[in-house]
């Protein structure tokens, strides 16, 4: 046997090994595992919770309840325009900051050339842009951080406002919202904008 | 939840990097046994390979913000499969040659090479881990050398050469021995 007979048999003998393991595919058990080891590594962030009452700080009961989907409250009232960046605004301290969310994802070959952020809750998002639903999405309270890009970006299937789908295609201008208060798993939305208005103003969370 | 997203394309793996987690369940339905077949290559065993695929996608799940190119999703969660079922193998006991025998009944009733299957069986248990990984990543995940080196950042002169001394060795065990 030559050593070109040999490798494509060896190459055909490993992978009909291989397949005894499709019959253990089981993605329900998959997707439950990675969803237990999503809330076990939230599971330190809650235990800093508790420092505070150690500490007798002056957080009140109530308060801490309400912590898990909410931000400290905002110095300014009504409405806020937007930053023109993370770097350019005076944000309020919240669990997942604006530079972590705006890096939670790569938008690859897109081509910025504006950037409108705010932080405030999903219940304005929804308000102000009526996205559809697309993932899981936290309680209408929950503060969340909302990017506003215009460029250019070849990107994917995505929700239309009317809830039909487009794409892959160009869009001008997307939508890209963050939980603000979930470290790294939080609801987040991407949806085609092009060519639609932004509001002036976002209530504050 | 609405599922938005095309299985197959390189949106869906754009929308679970952004958090989606309708793609990252297409996702799993996609690669999972892709992902099975990289861990039971390197580990030959199936319970700790169902054990290292699950962890793999755990990994995937909390690394997949950071992939820098999600053209090469395949491959990269591939790796990751391969190097969850290492540490396994390396965290676990050797198992027996005798045990690897009754391993080989389960796929050796169809005949697809001249090969052995109880002989390949057991040549695989004597080798290192590292090289069944190779292994894993060359013939049944089909990556390509040098996307096996892009991935382990190393040359793919070296896993090319490396590839040759370990399928010459098996050569040598399964039909000049």
């Amino acid at each position: 046997m030559d050593d070109e007979r040999f490798e494509a048999d060896l190459q055909a003998a490993l992978r009909h090994r291989a397949i005894a393991a499709d019959s253990l595919m089981d993605a329900d058990a998959i997707l439950d595992a990675v969803e237990k080891s999503r809330h076990r590594r939230m599971r330190p962030m809650l235990g800093l919770l508790a420092i505070p009452l150690l500490l007798g700080a002056i957080v009140g009961v109530s308060a801490l309840a309400n912590w898990a989907h909410t931000v400290p409250a905002l110095s300014v009232s009504g409405g806020a325009l937007a930053a023109q960046s993370c770097g350019s605004g005076a944000w309020p301290s919240t669990p997942v900051n604006c530079s972590a969310a705006e890096a939670a994802v790569s938008w690859g070959s897109a081509s910025i050339e504006r950037t409108r952020v705010w932080l405030t809750s999903l219940s304005a998002v929804k308000a102000a842009f009526n996205p559809p639903q697309q993932v899981n999405e936290p309680p209408p309270s929950t503060a969340v951080w909302v990017f506003v890009y215009d460029g250019r970006w070849t990107c994917c299937i995505v929700g239309q406002p009317d809830g039909t789908v487009s794409g892959p295609s160009d869009h001008s201008r997307w939508l890209y919202v963050v939980d603000a208060v979930e470290q790294g798993y939080g609801f987040i939305n991407i949806v085609d904008w092009s060519g639609r208005p932004v509001p002036d103003q976002m209530p504050p969370p | 939840m609405t599922r938005l997203v095309a299985d197959g394309s390189i949106g869906i793996v754009r929308s679970a990097m952004a958090g989606d987690r309708a793609a990252f369940e297409a996702l799993v339905h996609s690669y999972g046994k892709d992902v099975l077949r990289v861990c039971f290559s390197v580990l030959g065993d199936l319970d700790a390979a169902k054990d290292a695929a699950q962890t793999t996608w755990i990994q995937a799940w909390r690394r997949l913000p950071k992939l820098q190119d999600d053209t090469r999703f395949r491959s990269w969660l591939l790796a990751v499969a391969a190097n969850e079922a290492r540490q396994s193998a390396r965290s676990s006991a050797r198992r027996s040659v005798r045990e690897s025998r009754i391993q080989a009944d389960h796929y050796q009733s169809d005949e697809v090479t001249s090969i052995d299957a109880v002989r390949l069986e057991t040549s695989l248990a004597r080798m290192r881990v590292g090289d069944r990984e190779l292994l894993a990543l060359r013939y049944v995940a089909g990556l390509t050398s040098p996307e096996i080196a892009a991935l382990r950042g190393i040359s793919a002169a070296g896993v090319r050469g490396r590839l040759s001394r370990i399928v010459a060795q098996l050569r040598k065990d399964l039909v000049d021995g």
